[in-house]
């Protein structure tokens, strides 16, 4: 009875999406995080929190030229945007 | 050893009870193997859970027998006593929570609520984006989930050692040993 709740939970573990897109990209060929910051705020954002996602793309909290808040998912080597919530 | 006493099935989890420990189970493992974090049903299942937690304080003032506080809460002589109990080989004498089963169940809804607050807290323009405050949710949800994988496996050891259904028991409320 316990074994298949098991392999259950061990199945939706391994099927889990990492939050957020995945860039494959080599980190040599990522922008450098200052010149990424700049472009960014460029743009008309402020970012709160920089990081590299689970999915090793670059993502920003912080809020619009409107003030309202973004969390965005850049592509690490041409800055793209990719997703935003 | 002699024979064991023979102990007869006793009935200790009320319906509510019940229906509180598995949809809590149920909204544990979806928010941290299903829905995206940061999602809205990731954060509606978070506060469900957070409400599930607050309901079942509120049995525990109010609710049967083995559900209430007073029937359980480890207070340091439950757990002096459980604890030579348990060194001189007893048969476990209670047919609740033991005392040590009892830090746990306070662990894991202290951590249902601290993930639900700092969940909540996300969302907020004064902490949103806070790396600390994800990294912190992030530590708790993982240690939620340690604590619940050992919640489990203390369920079958225990059981084992004395001879009790305990995980069928939280499914039926019955205590049925053998």
């Amino acid at each position: 009875m316990k074994h298949p709740a098991i392999a259950l939970v061990f199945a939706l573990a391994a099927g889990a999406a990492a939050a957020g897109p995945t860039c494959n990209v080599a980190q040599d060929k990522w922008m450098k995080e200052a010149d990424f910051r700049a472009m960014v705020e460029k743009q008309g954002y402020r970012i709160k929190t920089f990081k590299v996602s689970s999915g090793k793309c670059y993502e920003i909290y912080g809020t619009d030229r409107a003030g309202q808040k973004v969390e965005i998912y850049f592509d690490p080597q041409t800055g793209a945007e990719l997703q935003r919530k | 050893m002699g024979p064991r006493p023979i102990r007869r099935a006793v009935a200790v989890w009320d319906p509510v009870v019940r229906l509180f420990h598995w949809s809590l189970v149920g909204c544990v493992l979806s928010n941290q193997f299903v829905l995206e974090a940061g999602e809205p049903p990731h954060e509606w299942v978070g506060y469900t859970a957070a409400v599930l937690v607050a309901l079942r304080l509120l049995w525990g003032v109010v609710g049967t027998r083995h559900a209430r506080f007073a029937d359980w809460f480890p207070t340091p002589a439950r757990l002096r006593a459980h604890g030579r109990g348990w060194r001189r080989g007893e048969p476990d004498g209670h047919p609740g929570h033991n005392p040590v089963g009892a830090l746990m169940m306070l662990l894991l809804m202290a951590l249902v609520l601290a993930l639900g607050l700092t969940g909540w807290m996300q969302g907020t323009d004064r902490y949103f984006g806070e790396a600390w405050l994800m990294a912190l949710h992030e530590w708790l949800a993982r240690t939620l989930l340690a604590a619940a994988g050992l919640h489990a496996a203390a369920a079958l050891v225990v059981g084992r050692r004395e001879r009790v259904r305990l995980v069928r028991a939280m499914v039926t409320g019955v205590k049925e040993y053998y």
